[in-house]
Protein backbone atom coordinates (compact mmCIF):
# COMPACT_ATOMS: atom_id res chain seq x y z
CA UNK A 1 0.00 0.00 0.00
CA UNK A 2 1.42 3.35 -0.92
CA UNK A 3 0.87 6.67 0.78
CA UNK A 4 -1.99 7.75 -1.45
CA UNK A 5 -4.02 4.64 -0.65
CA UNK A 6 -3.54 5.16 3.06
CA UNK A 7 -4.50 8.80 2.64
CA UNK A 8 -7.71 7.92 0.83
CA UNK A 9 -8.65 5.30 3.40
CA UNK A 10 -7.95 7.68 6.28
CA UNK A 11 -10.21 10.34 4.83
CA UNK A 12 -13.03 7.87 4.32
CA UNK A 13 -12.67 6.47 7.83
CA UNK A 14 -12.82 10.03 9.18
CA UNK A 15 -15.99 10.83 7.23
CA UNK A 16 -17.47 7.58 8.43
CA UNK A 17 -16.48 8.31 12.03
CA UNK A 18 -18.03 11.76 11.91
CA UNK A 19 -21.33 10.36 10.69
CA UNK A 20 -21.29 7.67 13.36
CA UNK A 21 -20.55 10.09 16.16
CA UNK A 22 -23.14 12.52 14.85
CA UNK A 23 -25.87 9.91 14.70
CA UNK A 24 -24.86 7.69 17.59
CA UNK A 25 -26.64 9.35 20.49
CA UNK A 26 -30.12 9.77 19.09
CA UNK A 27 -29.95 6.82 16.78
CA UNK A 28 -30.63 3.86 19.02
CA UNK A 29 -33.63 5.46 20.71
CA UNK A 30 -35.52 6.27 17.57
CA UNK A 31 -34.46 3.21 15.72
CA UNK A 32 -36.75 0.52 17.09
CA UNK A 33 -39.74 1.52 15.00
CA UNK A 34 -37.83 1.75 11.73
CA UNK A 35 -36.17 -1.56 12.43
CA UNK A 36 -39.45 -3.33 12.94
CA UNK A 37 -40.79 -1.77 9.77
CA UNK A 38 -37.79 -2.76 7.74
CA UNK A 39 -37.44 -6.20 9.27
CA UNK A 40 -33.83 -5.67 10.14
CA UNK A 41 -33.03 -8.99 11.73
CA UNK A 42 -29.54 -8.20 12.89
CA UNK A 43 -30.33 -5.33 15.18
CA UNK A 44 -33.34 -7.16 16.59
CA UNK A 45 -31.16 -10.12 17.38
CA UNK A 46 -28.77 -7.84 19.16
CA UNK A 47 -31.49 -6.39 21.32
CA UNK A 48 -33.78 -9.33 21.96
CA UNK A 49 -31.21 -12.01 22.61
CA UNK A 50 -28.52 -9.75 23.99
CA UNK A 51 -25.78 -11.27 21.89
CA UNK A 52 -22.40 -9.77 22.76
CA UNK A 53 -20.67 -7.93 19.96
CA UNK A 54 -17.75 -10.32 19.53
CA UNK A 55 -20.17 -13.23 19.03
CA UNK A 56 -21.91 -11.12 16.46
CA UNK A 57 -18.71 -11.04 14.41
CA UNK A 58 -18.41 -14.81 14.70
CA UNK A 59 -22.01 -15.30 13.54
CA UNK A 60 -21.42 -13.00 10.59
CA UNK A 61 -18.36 -14.95 9.53
CA UNK A 62 -20.13 -18.32 9.83
CA UNK A 63 -23.10 -16.97 7.91
CA UNK A 64 -20.89 -15.68 5.08
CA UNK A 65 -18.81 -18.83 4.85
CA UNK A 66 -22.00 -20.88 4.64
CA UNK A 67 -23.25 -18.79 1.74
CA UNK A 68 -20.10 -18.39 -0.22
CA UNK A 69 -17.72 -21.34 0.12
CA UNK A 70 -18.90 -23.18 -2.99
CA UNK A 71 -18.91 -20.06 -5.13
CA UNK A 72 -15.52 -19.06 -3.82
CA UNK A 73 -14.09 -22.48 -4.60
CA UNK A 74 -15.41 -22.28 -8.16
CA UNK A 75 -14.13 -18.72 -8.45
CA UNK A 76 -10.61 -19.76 -7.48
CA UNK A 77 -10.63 -22.65 -9.93
CA UNK A 78 -11.90 -20.37 -12.69
CA UNK A 79 -9.26 -17.75 -11.92
CA UNK A 80 -6.47 -20.32 -12.07
CA UNK A 81 -7.79 -21.77 -15.32
CA UNK A 82 -7.96 -18.34 -16.94
CA UNK A 83 -4.46 -17.44 -15.83
CA UNK A 84 -3.12 -20.60 -17.40
CA UNK A 85 -5.26 -21.04 -20.50
CA UNK A 86 -6.54 -17.59 -21.55
CA UNK A 87 -4.98 -16.27 -24.76
CA UNK A 88 -4.16 -12.90 -23.24
CA UNK A 89 -1.78 -11.67 -25.92
CA UNK A 90 -4.41 -12.28 -28.59
CA UNK A 91 -7.07 -10.41 -26.62
CA UNK A 92 -4.78 -7.43 -26.17
CA UNK A 93 -3.92 -7.41 -29.86
CA UNK A 94 -7.60 -7.53 -30.81
CA UNK A 95 -8.34 -4.65 -28.47
CA UNK A 96 -5.63 -2.55 -30.03
CA UNK A 97 -6.01 -3.26 -33.72
CA UNK A 98 -9.74 -3.46 -34.38
CA UNK A 99 -11.79 -0.62 -35.80
CA UNK A 100 -15.17 0.72 -34.79
CA UNK A 101 -17.07 -1.13 -32.15
CA UNK A 102 -14.91 -4.27 -31.93
CA UNK A 103 -12.24 -2.91 -29.56
CA UNK A 104 -14.94 -1.71 -27.18
CA UNK A 105 -16.69 -5.07 -27.15
CA UNK A 106 -13.39 -6.88 -26.63
CA UNK A 107 -12.38 -4.48 -23.86
CA UNK A 108 -15.74 -4.80 -22.12
CA UNK A 109 -16.13 -8.54 -22.41
CA UNK A 110 -12.45 -9.52 -22.42
CA UNK A 111 -11.76 -8.27 -18.91
CA UNK A 112 -12.09 -11.73 -17.38
CA UNK A 113 -9.38 -13.03 -19.68
CA UNK A 114 -6.87 -10.41 -18.68
CA UNK A 115 -7.08 -9.22 -15.13
CA UNK A 116 -6.13 -11.54 -12.35
CA UNK A 117 -4.52 -8.95 -10.14
CA UNK A 118 -6.32 -5.68 -9.61
CA UNK A 119 -3.10 -3.71 -9.50
CA UNK A 120 -2.08 -4.90 -12.96
CA UNK A 121 -4.97 -3.03 -14.53
CA UNK A 122 -3.36 0.41 -14.66
CA UNK A 123 -0.19 -0.72 -16.48
CA UNK A 124 -2.42 -2.48 -18.98
CA UNK A 125 -4.48 0.66 -19.37
CA UNK A 126 -1.31 2.67 -19.97
CA UNK A 127 0.02 0.15 -22.43
CA UNK A 128 -3.20 0.07 -24.42
CA UNK A 129 -3.35 3.83 -24.59
CA UNK A 130 0.28 4.42 -25.43
CA UNK A 131 0.40 1.78 -28.09
CA UNK A 132 -2.38 3.55 -29.87
CA UNK A 133 -5.26 1.27 -28.96
CA UNK A 134 -7.22 4.41 -28.33
CA UNK A 135 -8.37 6.03 -25.18
CA UNK A 136 -11.92 4.65 -25.35
CA UNK A 137 -11.24 0.90 -25.24
CA UNK A 138 -8.55 1.44 -22.61
CA UNK A 139 -11.08 3.18 -20.35
CA UNK A 140 -13.72 0.55 -21.07
CA UNK A 141 -11.30 -2.12 -19.97
CA UNK A 142 -10.31 -0.18 -16.85
CA UNK A 143 -13.93 0.21 -15.76
CA UNK A 144 -15.47 -3.11 -16.75
CA UNK A 145 -12.75 -5.61 -15.81
CA UNK A 146 -12.97 -5.45 -11.99
CA UNK A 147 -16.70 -6.17 -11.94
CA UNK A 148 -16.98 -8.44 -14.95
CA UNK A 149 -14.83 -11.41 -14.13
CA UNK A 150 -15.76 -14.91 -13.00
CA UNK A 151 -14.52 -14.49 -9.44
CA UNK A 152 -16.52 -11.33 -8.79
CA UNK A 153 -19.66 -12.68 -10.41
CA UNK A 154 -19.54 -16.04 -8.61
CA UNK A 155 -19.02 -14.40 -5.25
CA UNK A 156 -21.86 -11.96 -5.93
CA UNK A 157 -24.02 -14.95 -6.79
CA UNK A 158 -23.15 -16.62 -3.49
CA UNK A 159 -23.56 -13.65 -1.19
CA UNK A 160 -26.07 -11.40 -2.92
CA UNK A 161 -28.14 -13.73 -5.10
CA UNK A 162 -28.56 -14.23 -8.82
CA UNK A 163 -30.40 -10.97 -9.48
CA UNK A 164 -27.44 -8.96 -8.29
CA UNK A 165 -24.99 -11.19 -10.13
CA UNK A 166 -26.75 -10.93 -13.49
CA UNK A 167 -27.50 -7.23 -13.20
CA UNK A 168 -23.98 -6.47 -12.10
CA UNK A 169 -22.39 -8.22 -15.04
CA UNK A 170 -24.70 -6.52 -17.52
CA UNK A 171 -24.38 -3.10 -15.97
CA UNK A 172 -20.59 -3.25 -15.66
CA UNK A 173 -20.08 -4.06 -19.33
CA UNK A 174 -22.69 -1.58 -20.58
CA UNK A 175 -21.47 1.27 -18.41
CA UNK A 176 -17.84 0.54 -19.28
CA UNK A 177 -18.53 0.67 -23.01
CA UNK A 178 -20.74 3.76 -22.77
CA UNK A 179 -18.32 5.71 -20.61
CA UNK A 180 -15.30 4.64 -22.66
CA UNK A 181 -16.94 5.63 -25.93
CA UNK A 182 -18.24 8.97 -24.64
CA UNK A 183 -14.90 9.94 -23.12
CA UNK A 184 -13.17 9.00 -26.36
CA UNK A 185 -15.56 11.25 -28.33
CA UNK A 186 -15.08 14.15 -25.90
CA UNK A 187 -11.30 14.04 -26.12
CA UNK A 188 -11.09 13.22 -29.83
CA UNK A 189 -8.35 15.38 -31.34
CA UNK A 190 -7.86 17.22 -28.08
CA UNK A 191 -5.09 15.07 -26.68
CA UNK A 192 -1.62 14.80 -28.15
CA UNK A 193 -1.09 11.50 -29.95
CA UNK A 194 0.96 9.29 -27.68
CA UNK A 195 4.26 8.20 -29.13
CA UNK A 196 4.10 4.54 -30.00
CA UNK A 197 6.29 2.41 -27.79
CA UNK A 198 8.93 0.27 -29.40
CA UNK A 199 9.56 -3.01 -27.72
CA UNK A 200 12.33 -5.44 -27.96
CA UNK A 201 11.10 -8.70 -26.60
CA UNK A 202 11.74 -12.36 -26.73
CA UNK A 203 9.34 -13.03 -23.94
CA UNK A 204 6.31 -15.18 -23.66
CA UNK A 205 3.41 -13.72 -21.79
CA UNK A 206 1.23 -16.61 -20.92
CA UNK A 207 2.36 -20.10 -20.31
CA UNK A 208 4.58 -22.41 -22.23
CA UNK A 209 2.45 -23.84 -24.99
CA UNK A 210 4.73 -26.79 -25.55
CA UNK A 211 3.98 -28.29 -22.18
CA UNK A 212 1.69 -31.27 -21.88
CA UNK A 213 -1.87 -30.91 -20.73
CA UNK A 214 -1.18 -32.55 -17.37
CA UNK A 215 1.63 -30.12 -16.64
CA UNK A 216 -0.64 -27.24 -17.52
CA UNK A 217 -3.28 -28.52 -15.11
CA UNK A 218 -0.64 -28.47 -12.38
CA UNK A 219 0.21 -24.89 -13.35
CA UNK A 220 -3.46 -24.05 -13.15
CA UNK A 221 -3.71 -25.43 -9.63
CA UNK A 222 -0.64 -23.42 -8.62
CA UNK A 223 -2.16 -20.24 -10.02
CA UNK A 224 -5.41 -20.96 -8.19
CA UNK A 225 -3.49 -21.36 -4.95
CA UNK A 226 -1.68 -18.09 -5.60
CA UNK A 227 -5.03 -16.44 -6.09
CA UNK A 228 -6.35 -17.93 -2.85
CA UNK A 229 -3.37 -16.56 -0.93
CA UNK A 230 -3.88 -13.13 -2.45
CA UNK A 231 -7.65 -12.79 -2.19
CA UNK A 232 -8.80 -14.78 0.82
CA UNK A 233 -7.32 -12.43 3.45
CA UNK A 234 -8.95 -9.49 1.68
CA UNK A 235 -12.36 -11.16 1.63
CA UNK A 236 -11.96 -12.00 5.28
CA UNK A 237 -11.26 -8.33 5.93
CA UNK A 238 -14.42 -7.45 4.02
CA UNK A 239 -16.49 -9.88 6.09
CA UNK A 240 -15.13 -8.42 9.32
CA UNK A 241 -16.00 -4.93 8.09
CA UNK A 242 -19.49 -6.16 7.25
CA UNK A 243 -19.82 -7.60 10.75
CA UNK A 244 -18.67 -4.32 12.27
CA UNK A 245 -21.16 -2.40 10.15
CA UNK A 246 -23.98 -4.65 11.31
CA UNK A 247 -22.93 -4.46 14.94
CA UNK A 248 -22.12 -0.79 15.28
CA UNK A 249 -23.83 1.27 12.60
CA UNK A 250 -27.44 1.79 13.64
CA UNK A 251 -29.80 0.78 10.81
CA UNK A 252 -31.53 4.15 10.98
CA UNK A 253 -28.31 5.81 9.81
CA UNK A 254 -27.90 3.41 6.92
CA UNK A 255 -31.55 3.76 5.96
CA UNK A 256 -31.22 7.52 6.08
CA UNK A 257 -28.05 7.82 4.00
CA UNK A 258 -28.04 4.66 1.90
CA UNK A 259 -31.66 3.59 1.93
CA UNK A 260 -34.08 3.87 -0.96
CA UNK A 261 -34.49 7.00 -3.02
CA UNK A 262 -32.60 9.08 -5.51
CA UNK A 263 -30.30 10.88 -3.08
CA UNK A 264 -29.02 7.71 -1.35
CA UNK A 265 -28.29 6.15 -4.75
CA UNK A 266 -26.37 9.24 -5.83
CA UNK A 267 -24.45 9.30 -2.56
CA UNK A 268 -23.61 5.62 -2.71
CA UNK A 269 -22.49 5.95 -6.32
CA UNK A 270 -20.22 8.84 -5.33
CA UNK A 271 -18.76 6.93 -2.38
CA UNK A 272 -17.98 4.10 -4.79
CA UNK A 273 -16.13 6.43 -7.13
CA UNK A 274 -13.71 7.63 -4.47
CA UNK A 275 -13.40 4.77 -2.03
CA UNK A 276 -10.67 2.23 -2.53
CA UNK A 277 -12.21 -1.23 -2.47
CA UNK A 278 -9.82 -4.13 -3.03
CA UNK A 279 -11.09 -6.77 -5.47
CA UNK A 280 -14.02 -8.79 -4.15
CA UNK A 281 -14.16 -7.00 -0.78
CA UNK A 282 -17.07 -4.90 -1.96
CA UNK A 283 -19.33 -7.96 -2.04
CA UNK A 284 -19.34 -8.99 1.66
CA UNK A 285 -19.37 -5.32 2.57
CA UNK A 286 -22.48 -4.64 0.49
CA UNK A 287 -24.17 -7.70 1.98
CA UNK A 288 -23.53 -6.30 5.44
CA UNK A 289 -25.02 -2.96 4.47
CA UNK A 290 -28.01 -4.58 2.75
CA UNK A 291 -28.81 -6.59 5.86
CA UNK A 292 -28.77 -3.39 7.87
CA UNK A 293 -31.16 -1.57 5.59
CA UNK A 294 -29.23 -0.35 2.54
CA UNK A 295 -31.46 0.06 -0.50
CA UNK A 296 -31.01 -2.27 -3.45
CA UNK A 297 -30.47 0.68 -5.78
CA UNK A 298 -27.74 2.14 -3.61
CA UNK A 299 -26.14 -1.30 -3.37
CA UNK A 300 -26.08 -1.73 -7.15
CA UNK A 301 -24.64 1.76 -7.64
CA UNK A 302 -21.85 0.98 -5.20
CA UNK A 303 -21.16 -2.40 -6.78
CA UNK A 304 -20.72 -0.69 -10.13
CA UNK A 305 -18.56 2.29 -9.19
CA UNK A 306 -16.80 0.84 -6.14
CA UNK A 307 -14.41 -1.64 -7.75
CA UNK A 308 -14.17 0.23 -11.07
CA UNK A 309 -12.91 3.48 -9.63
CA UNK A 310 -11.06 4.72 -6.60
CA UNK A 311 -9.05 7.76 -5.65
CA UNK A 312 -5.73 5.87 -5.92
CA UNK A 313 -6.64 4.50 -9.35
CA UNK A 314 -7.70 7.94 -10.59
CA UNK A 315 -4.42 9.41 -9.37
CA UNK A 316 -2.52 6.56 -11.02
CA UNK A 317 -4.22 7.21 -14.34
CA UNK A 318 -3.41 10.92 -14.00
CA UNK A 319 0.24 10.02 -14.45
CA UNK A 320 -0.48 8.59 -17.89
CA UNK A 321 -3.06 10.99 -19.29
CA UNK A 322 -4.11 14.54 -18.46
CA UNK A 323 -6.15 14.81 -15.21
CA UNK A 324 -9.09 16.06 -17.27
CA UNK A 325 -9.62 12.57 -18.66
CA UNK A 326 -10.14 10.74 -15.35
CA UNK A 327 -12.25 13.68 -14.14
CA UNK A 328 -14.56 13.23 -17.12
CA UNK A 329 -14.87 9.47 -16.94
CA UNK A 330 -15.29 9.49 -13.15
CA UNK A 331 -18.19 11.93 -13.52
CA UNK A 332 -19.73 9.86 -16.30
CA UNK A 333 -19.31 6.72 -14.24
CA UNK A 334 -20.99 8.39 -11.27
CA UNK A 335 -23.97 9.24 -13.49
CA UNK A 336 -24.03 5.68 -14.83
CA UNK A 337 -23.91 4.31 -11.29
CA UNK A 338 -26.84 6.48 -10.26
CA UNK A 339 -28.92 5.46 -13.28
CA UNK A 340 -28.05 1.79 -12.89
CA UNK A 341 -28.95 1.96 -9.20
CA UNK A 342 -32.32 3.55 -9.89
CA UNK A 343 -33.17 1.09 -12.65
CA UNK A 344 -32.17 -1.86 -10.47
CA UNK A 345 -34.20 -0.47 -7.60
CA UNK A 346 -37.21 -0.29 -9.91
CA UNK A 347 -36.90 -3.96 -10.85
CA UNK A 348 -35.68 -5.36 -7.53
CA UNK A 349 -37.06 -3.20 -4.73
CA UNK A 350 -36.13 -5.59 -1.91
CA UNK A 351 -33.06 -7.61 -0.99
CA UNK B 1 24.19 -7.67 -15.11
CA UNK B 2 21.11 -5.49 -14.82
CA UNK B 3 17.86 -7.07 -13.72
CA UNK B 4 14.66 -5.05 -13.62
CA UNK B 5 11.39 -6.17 -12.10
CA UNK B 6 8.35 -4.27 -13.30
CA UNK B 7 5.20 -3.95 -11.26
CA UNK B 8 3.26 -1.36 -9.29
CA UNK B 9 4.12 -3.17 -6.10
CA UNK B 10 1.66 -5.90 -5.45
CA UNK B 11 2.06 -9.35 -4.00
CA UNK B 12 2.86 -10.97 -7.33
CA UNK B 13 5.71 -8.59 -8.12
CA UNK B 14 7.19 -9.33 -4.72
CA UNK B 15 7.16 -13.03 -5.58
CA UNK B 16 9.23 -12.37 -8.71
CA UNK B 17 11.75 -10.34 -6.74
CA UNK B 18 12.05 -13.10 -4.16
CA UNK B 19 12.59 -15.67 -6.94
CA UNK B 20 15.28 -13.59 -8.63
CA UNK B 21 17.14 -12.93 -5.39
CA UNK B 22 17.16 -16.56 -4.36
CA UNK B 23 18.46 -17.64 -7.79
CA UNK B 24 21.18 -14.98 -7.63
CA UNK B 25 22.38 -16.14 -4.25
CA UNK B 26 22.21 -19.75 -5.33
CA UNK B 27 24.32 -19.12 -8.43
CA UNK B 28 26.51 -16.75 -6.46
CA UNK B 29 26.12 -13.94 -8.97
CA UNK B 30 26.17 -10.26 -8.13
CA UNK B 31 23.67 -8.30 -10.16
CA UNK B 32 22.00 -4.93 -10.11
CA UNK B 33 18.39 -5.67 -9.18
CA UNK B 34 15.96 -2.82 -9.59
CA UNK B 35 12.23 -2.69 -8.85
CA UNK B 36 10.46 -0.41 -11.30
CA UNK B 37 7.23 0.84 -9.78
CA UNK B 38 6.65 4.00 -11.82
CA UNK B 39 3.67 3.37 -14.11
CA UNK B 40 5.08 5.40 -16.99
CA UNK B 41 8.37 3.55 -16.90
CA UNK B 42 6.59 0.22 -16.89
CA UNK B 43 4.52 1.22 -19.88
CA UNK B 44 7.47 2.71 -21.75
CA UNK B 45 9.35 -0.53 -21.29
CA UNK B 46 6.54 -2.13 -23.27
CA UNK B 47 5.20 -4.19 -20.39
CA UNK B 48 1.43 -4.32 -20.32
CA UNK B 49 0.94 -7.23 -18.01
CA UNK B 50 2.68 -7.10 -14.67
CA UNK B 51 4.79 -8.49 -13.15
CA UNK B 52 7.47 -8.19 -15.81
CA UNK B 53 11.10 -9.22 -15.78
CA UNK B 54 13.83 -7.61 -17.87
CA UNK B 55 17.43 -8.77 -17.89
CA UNK B 56 20.09 -6.66 -19.60
CA UNK B 57 17.43 -4.76 -21.52
CA UNK B 58 15.66 -7.85 -22.81
CA UNK B 59 12.15 -8.62 -21.60
CA UNK B 60 12.11 -12.20 -20.40
CA UNK B 61 8.55 -12.62 -19.26
CA UNK B 62 5.46 -10.67 -18.32
CA UNK B 63 2.04 -11.24 -16.82
CA UNK B 64 3.07 -14.22 -14.75
CA UNK B 65 5.43 -15.33 -12.03
CA UNK B 66 8.31 -17.21 -13.61
CA UNK B 67 9.51 -20.44 -12.06
CA UNK B 68 12.92 -20.69 -10.41
CA UNK B 69 14.34 -22.91 -13.20
CA UNK B 70 13.34 -20.37 -15.82
CA UNK B 71 14.98 -17.51 -13.96
CA UNK B 72 18.09 -19.64 -13.53
CA UNK B 73 18.18 -20.37 -17.26
CA UNK B 74 17.81 -16.70 -18.21
CA UNK B 75 20.37 -15.45 -15.74
CA UNK B 76 23.00 -18.01 -16.66
CA UNK B 77 22.24 -17.36 -20.34
CA UNK B 78 23.05 -13.68 -19.91
CA UNK B 79 26.21 -14.10 -17.91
Amino acid sequence: MDRRTIFAITILVLIFAVIIVYEWTGAWTGVKVTMAENKVITAQLLQEHKIPVHMFLVFTIIDYVKHSWLCLLLAFIAAGALQEFAPRDKVIKLMGSGRGFTPYAVAGLGGPLLSMCSCSIIPLFGGLYKRGAGLGPAITFLLAAPAFNPAAILLTLGLLGWKFAVARAMVAVTAGILVGYTTDRIFKNRLPEPEPVRIDTEADGGSQEDQGFGKRLVNMALYSWEFVKMVLPLIFLGVICAGLVKAFLPPSVIIKYLGNGILPVMLSSAIGVFMYTPTLVEIPLVRGFLESGMGTGAAMAFLLTGPALSLPSILGVCKIVKPRVPAVYATLMWICGTIAGLVFWFFVPRF
Amino acid sequence: MKIEIFGPGCHRCGEVEKGVKSVLSELNIVADVEKVKEINKIVDAGIMQTPGLRINGKIKCYGRIPKAEEIKKWISGEK
